[in-house]
């Protein structure tokens, strides 16, 4: 076991884990932060991501040690960041029907949220680039990119 | 229950040689994107990781050129610089830089196809050139610009060229707690041509069916100074079609000259007949592919 | 004997009440109500659920296709810390599932596919459940298996059932399913063909890929009553099963099951499966809450997928085009053990007698068993599969008759109002309004079409239609739904619906209607689903059933609880009830002309008339809606739905000769879904089914090395990424249908239905080739280009 401190959506978490652990199931076992989820357990899905240190990783390969000292993000701490408010990319995947069962989104807004903390104008196919590493089998994404182009605009006003 | 894996996290390249040396069943990570998926596969089953990502030394992408600046030298289609990368710069480093971009297109490119942003972000492409698989984007974008690897371990640093490191899939000729430290890639020169194509069934987070790879250098008269065609998953280990290379080096490039270049690299690829792929249309795509990569490159026109 | 085409057809229809200006809240794109939750990261999934001293449960699975059981040593496994309880079929009562009850949930004596539950495990964690897991012994004794519904039949094949669930003894691997539709007279309709083409097609099996995985946990309270937290897509079916469950487990308790937020369904989850009654048998046994999960890996090959199927079909039209008949024969791979799979036919005879329209038809399907995996329910139910076969047989007729495939279309659509062959009564039918709408934005008439110069890439456009049940579906006694209102005293209305929410909005459709019928603002109205104690029955969410007739139990029970409201409104105003008008959770007495006392918030009146000195009233209203449709009779005839969605799908395409790759350029989507009620909700649905309807068409297949899954993760099962998506334009067409409401007929699957179809016709219009079988992949469009041109791949 070790014991690990690093920020969580802005506070300092220190947790004790076995060093074989990934960071998803600190997240939701320890953290109970339950948004990011785990959908295949190989990266492949994309239903964990989180963002560590400004960018977005699967966090079902992360190793849990990994983040000691970093900074990690995911969709709870959201609206705490955004002085109480839902960000504009929640609310225009709200307003766009980008959400249908659930289970993709907060790791889909996590890597739309990547994308435009470095690139606040992505055209549509930076949007899906960005997002390829994100599954959905419900809504067939047209209305998720949709939803982080609208955001996207808005954040620009 | 079984028994758990220590987790180090060296700062110096020694302290990482060491902790391999003396630890019993210790394995290097990176990004951990294979190793985490080979762990829960049953793949690997080390005792301990060595995190290699706080190695300040293993860190940099940078222009190989000690005093100039690159600005204003080098353009379109040509790179007077080479590049250093270490072992553990990610593939989301390469993919966001511009200056790889415009100078190293194919290795760009590779890196850019793989996996999804999430692994990009994290997976290096140290990480990926160890884990040697027959497929590995980025070691088949780098064999078109014959880079070396500088590996540091117990005994000291050595240099071998990346197209002597791989043994057959998953083996290379990294020694026992020996760390790829850099990669080191040579100038092109002018008038050099790269394109890297990755061929798949959809269009996001896929291993390639097959990786085509496609470099030329001119001379001033148009002639092929040098040609490097690599190919991913057509033979046990990322290759080059030295056959293909043959019959373009030295002549000036025609459509029908790349056309015989496919021809050449199909008729010697090593390609499996499996279910993810059958051996005719993999053969086949390597004969449509050389070509179009060659196209692609802009050193046709 | 058909009827005269003039006495088929049904009486004019009137349109209904409300024009589209009058409504405020159905038809609008309301967002979905448990959207907020879910971008906040905060909805609970079974996943996050934790209850106190939970075990945790693995199962052991299959390691042959087809063996004896010698023997389960489950000494080790036991001897594991934190275990609690190792269950296999020798130490459990007996629980049978499926609707021919032809599989025990815990194997004895022999396994039939890999995906054979053998034991299980509850433990402290995961990691003791999968190591106890990893320490159970079984020998087996190896049989022949059979892969194939041919290996299956051939002389000498081992039988994997012996006799049925009644005892009865089995004497081949057929399936005794009475598949047989006729409609009108088939040999007549060959004698007035003057073309026909017979074409056979095989579909193969493709998966549901739910996000979330399968997973439940059982809990038993004191007194022995069973709570299920499921997600499943049919509580009150589940509830039944496990009430049966219990009584084979010798239990007294009753049951209630409650569904956590569904990660997707897809008719995954229309079944119970053997993971549900583990999980009840460990609780039991343990005497705490059991949560079983399955991995990715499980949830590809231990989950039931769409059923296979292969057709040969021919269809016969006259000079003109006109079909004259249809004759397919089916065979299924039925796998090894009954479920929803073998009854796809059933659902086939839809498209079979009614796409298009055709007067004589005769359909017959054969299910066998075989060892490999065996399916379910999955978006479409055999409709995309017969679709399949019958809109690329249709082209091949065109062409074969010297008539452009769009004109076939349109010369064969459907019509409102006339009975099809099966007995199906369509009243709203925009078949021939979604073809000139899909062929207009097109541009068909002007369309790019042959090789792109200079390219290796040919150019093509094809056309499909869908029928598909837009009412209901009497597959069961009963196709009704329970629906319970309340309302309180500060204006807030609770909903009770039997229905089921899977994601596509079913949460949010009966939130539009009830405030729409109630004239209170969306906000105020709250559903719950998902909880057996407080809903009552409905059959559950399939067959595209539920906004119509979850949606009209709840536009019942809305009326009921107005009509209260106006009521007792009218008398505290002292107006007539004519004169009261409740909008946007404000009440008008239309005929007081003082402005002071003409408008009241509803809750005030609502607080008067609970308070009031004397009649206290408070309103809410039960409804249990059942639609009238028929339960099919023994020779399948009859209106099984009370309304049919019809859709057309176009594609415009291009094909890289070179590398058979294939890029779609524009997919335009009609569906005539009677009335939007949510255009966004339904936009997601046309969106959502045809991205998997590309996946089937394209990329997708569950490929097996003797009856073992090759492709049990995302790397090798091609699931669609955001990267693959093409332009899509989704067309709505509204008919009103007389019986839905509002108006509204579902759409949940006719996304999916014509994808493949459409794919393939458009295929042939660019190459010429015609793949007859799924996935189209880019390999086999490469061979079948070089076949064309007389080249081998060998």
């Amino acid at each position: 076991m070790k014991t690990i401190t690093f920020k969580v959506n802005g506070a300092p978490v220190t947790v004790d884990v076995r060093e074989d652990w990934n960071l998803l199931k600190v997240l939701n076992e320890k953290l109970e932060l339950t948004g990011a989820k785990e959908g295949c357990g190989a990266g492949e899905c994309g239903a964990c991501t989180v963002i560590v240190d400004g960018v977005a990783v699967a966090s079902c390969l992360y190793p849990a040690c990994e983040a000691e000292g970093r900074e990690v993000e995911t969709a709870e701490g959201l609206v705490l960041a955004n002085g109480g408010e839902l960000t504009e990319l929640q609310k225009a995947f709200v307003a766009c029907g980008a959400v249908q069962c659930g289970f993709c989104t907060p790791g889909m807004i996590m890597s739309a949220k990547a994308l435009l903390d470095h690139n606040p104008a992505p055209t549509a196919q930076e949007v899906k680039v960005a997002l390829a590493g994100n599954i959905c089998r419900c809504t067939g994404y047209h209305q998720i990119v949709e939803a982080v182009l609208a955001a996207a605009e808005e954040m620009r006003k | 229950m079984a028994a758990e894996l220590a987790y180090l996290r060296p700062t110096t390249l020694s302290e990482a040689v060491s902790f391999l040396e003396t630890v019993a069943g210790a394995q290097p990570v990176a990004g951990a994107t294979d190793v985490y998926v080979g762990i829960r596969s049953g793949k690997h089953a080390p005792a301990a990781l060595v995190s290699l990502k706080a190695i300040p030394a293993l860190g940099h992408l940078t222009p190989d050129s000690p005093t100039d600046a690159y600005e204003g030298k080098a353009e379109g289609g040509t790179a007077d610089l080479g590049v250093l990368i270490g072992g553990v710069v990610t593939h989301g480093a390469v993919e966001d830089s511009e200056w790889m971009r415009r100078h190293f297109p194919a290795v760009h490119q590779a890196c850019s196809g793989v996996g999804s942003r999430q692994v990009r972000n994290v997976a290096t492409l140290g990480g990926n050139i160890c884990n040697a698989a027959p497929c590995a984007d980025s070691a088949v974008g780098l064999l078109l610009y014959d880079a070396t690897l500088i590996l540091a371990g117990p005994a000291g640093e050595r240099e071998l060229p990346l197209s002597d490191f791989f043994v057959g899939p998953g083996e290379t000729r990294l020694q026992p707690a020996e760390i790829l430290k850099e990669i080191r890639v040579p100038a092109p020169g002018p008038r050099t041509f790269a394109h890297y194509w990755k061929h798949t069934r959809r269009k996001g987070v896929e291993l390639p069916l097959l990786g085509v790879g496609a470099r030329l250098t001119l001379a001033a008269d148009g002639t092929v100074e040098v040609a490097r065609i690599s190919l991913g998953v057509c033979a046990p280990m990322p290759t080059r079609s030295r056959e293909a290379e043959q019959v373009l080096e030295g002549k000036k490039l025609t459509a029908e000259l790349v056309k015989e270049a496919g021809e050449v690299a199909a008729a010697h690829a090593l390609v499996r007949d499996t279910w993810r792929g059958r051996g005719w249309y993999r053969r086949e795509m390597v004969r449509v592919l050389v070509p179009r990569v060659i196209g692609l490159s802009g050193a046709l026109s | 004997m058909t009827p005269a085409k003039e006495e088929r057809l049904l009486p004019e229809v009137e349109k209904p009440v409300c024009a589209p200006e009058e409504l405020l809240v159905v038809g609008k794109r309301v967002p979905k109500s448990d959207a907020l939750y879910k971008v906040l990261g905060k909805s609970q999934y079974i996943y996050d659920m934790q209850l106190p001293s939970m075990l945790y449960a693995k199962i052991l699975w299959s390691e042959r296709a087809h063996a004896k059981i010698v023997s389960i040593d489950t000494s080790e496994a036991e001897a594991v810390p934190g275990v609690r309880a190792v269950v296999t079929g020798y130490n459990t009562p007996e629980i049978r599932v499926g609707f021919m009850k032809d599989q025990p949930v815990l194997k004895r004596d022999k396994v039939r596919s890999f995906r054979d539950e053998v034991a299980a495990v509850a433990a402290e964690s995961w990691e003791a459940a999968e190591e106890a897991v990893s320490k159970i012994r079984v020998v087996y004794e190896d049989l022949p298996a059979v892969f194939s519904p041919e290996e299956a039949m051939a002389e000498g094949a081992p039988l994997l059932h012996d006799k049925d669930a009644r005892g009865k003894d089995l004497k081949d691997n057929r399936i005794r399913l009475p598949w047989k539709l006729v409609c009108g007279d088939l040999e007549k309709g060959k004698a007035e063909a003057v073309h026909t083409v017979t074409t056979a097609y095989d579909c193969p099996a493709v998966t549901h890929c739910c996000m979330g995985t399968s997973a439940c946990i059982a809990v038993f309270d004191a007194a022995d009553n069973l709570t299920m937290y499921d997600i499943t897509q049919i509580p009150s079916l589940a509830k039944a099963d496990f009430l049966q469950a219990l009584k084979a487990m010798g239990v007294k308790g009753r049951v209630r099951v409650v569904t956590p937020t569904i990660g997707g369904g897809f008719g995954s989850k229309l079944d119970t499966y053997g993971y549900q009654y583990i999980a009840m048998l460990l609780s039991h046994r343990t005497k705490r809450p059991v949560k079983i999960v399955f991995t990715r890996e499980e949830e590809f090959f231990a989950t039931s997928p769409r059923q296979q199927a292969s057709f040969i079909i021919t269809q016969g039209c006259d000079k003109e085009g006109y079909l004259t008949f249809r004759e397919v024969n089916a065979t299924l791979d039925n796998g090894a053990y009954i479920s929803w799979g073998a009854t796809t036919p059933s659902v086939m005879m839809m498209p079979m007698s009614s796409l298009y329209r055709v007067p004589n038809v005769e359909f017959k399907a054969t299910c066998i068993y075989t060892n490999n995996t065996w399916a379910q329910a999955m978006r479409g139910y055999g409709n995309p599969q017969a679709t399949f076969a019958i809109d690329c047989n249709l082209d091949e007729l065109a062409e074969k008759a010297g008539i452009d495939p769009v004109e076939m279309r349109r010369r064969n659509a459907s019509i409102a109002g006339e009975e099809t062959p099966q007995g199906f009564l369509p009243q709203s039918c925009g078949h021939g309004e979604c073809l000139e709408k899909v062929v207009a934005s097109l541009d068909y008439a002007n369309r790019v079409h042959g090789p792109i110069e200079g390219t290796p890439r040919v150019r093509g456009m094809g056309f499909a239609s869908l029928i598909h049940t837009g009412g209901g579906a009497k597959i069961y006694k009963s196709d009704g739904c329970a629906t319970i209102i309340k309302v309180d005293d500060e204006g807030w209305v609770d909903v009770f619906s039997g229905s089921q929410d899977i994601g596509q909005g079913l949460d949010t459709v009966l939130r539009q209607i009830v405030a729409e019928v109630l004239g209170f603002k969306a906000e105020k109205v709250n559903v719950n689903v998902g909880d057996t104690d407080a809903c009552g029955w409905d059959a559950g969410c399939h067959a595209s059933r539920s906004t119509f007739v979850a949606g009209n139990s709840a536009r019942a029970c809305a009326e009921i609880v107005h009509a209260q409201m106006v009521a007792n409104f009218a008398a505290q105003l002292g107006i007539p009830e004519e004169e009261v008008q409740i909008k946007n959770g404000v009440v008008t007495g239309l005929s007081i002309e003082d402005p002071e006392k003409r408008d009241t918030k509803v809750e005030k009146m609502l607080r008067k008339a609970h308070m009031a000195p004397t009649g206290n009233a408070m309103f809410m209203a039960s409804n249990f809606w059942e639609p009238k449709n028929k339960l099919l009779a023994g020779d399948f005839h009859g209106n099984f739905s009370m309304a049919y969605t019809y859709g057309v799908h176009g594609v415009e395409l291009e094909v890289d000769t070179e590398t058979g790759q294939v890029d779609i350029v524009r997919y335009v989507a009609a569906h005539d879904i009677g009335r939007a009620i949510n255009p966004m909700l339904l936009d997601g649905q046309a969106y959502g089914g045809i991205l998997q309807g590309i996946g089937y068409a394209l990329t997708e297949e569950m490929l097996f090395d003797h009856g073992k899954l090759l492709n049990p993760n995302f790397r090798d099962y091609k699931i669609l990424t955001c990267l693959d998506i093409v332009p899509i334009e989704p067309i709505i067409v509204e008919t009103n249908d007389p019986e839905g409401p509002f108006g509204a007929k579902g759409v949940g699957e006719p996304g999916l239905v014509p994808v493949a179809p459409a794919i393939a016709n458009a295929l042939y219009d660019a190459v010429g080739i015609r793949l007859n079988r799924l996935p189209m992949t880019p390999d086999r469009i490469l061979e079948a280009i070089w076949a064309k041109e007389g080249r081998s791949v060998a």
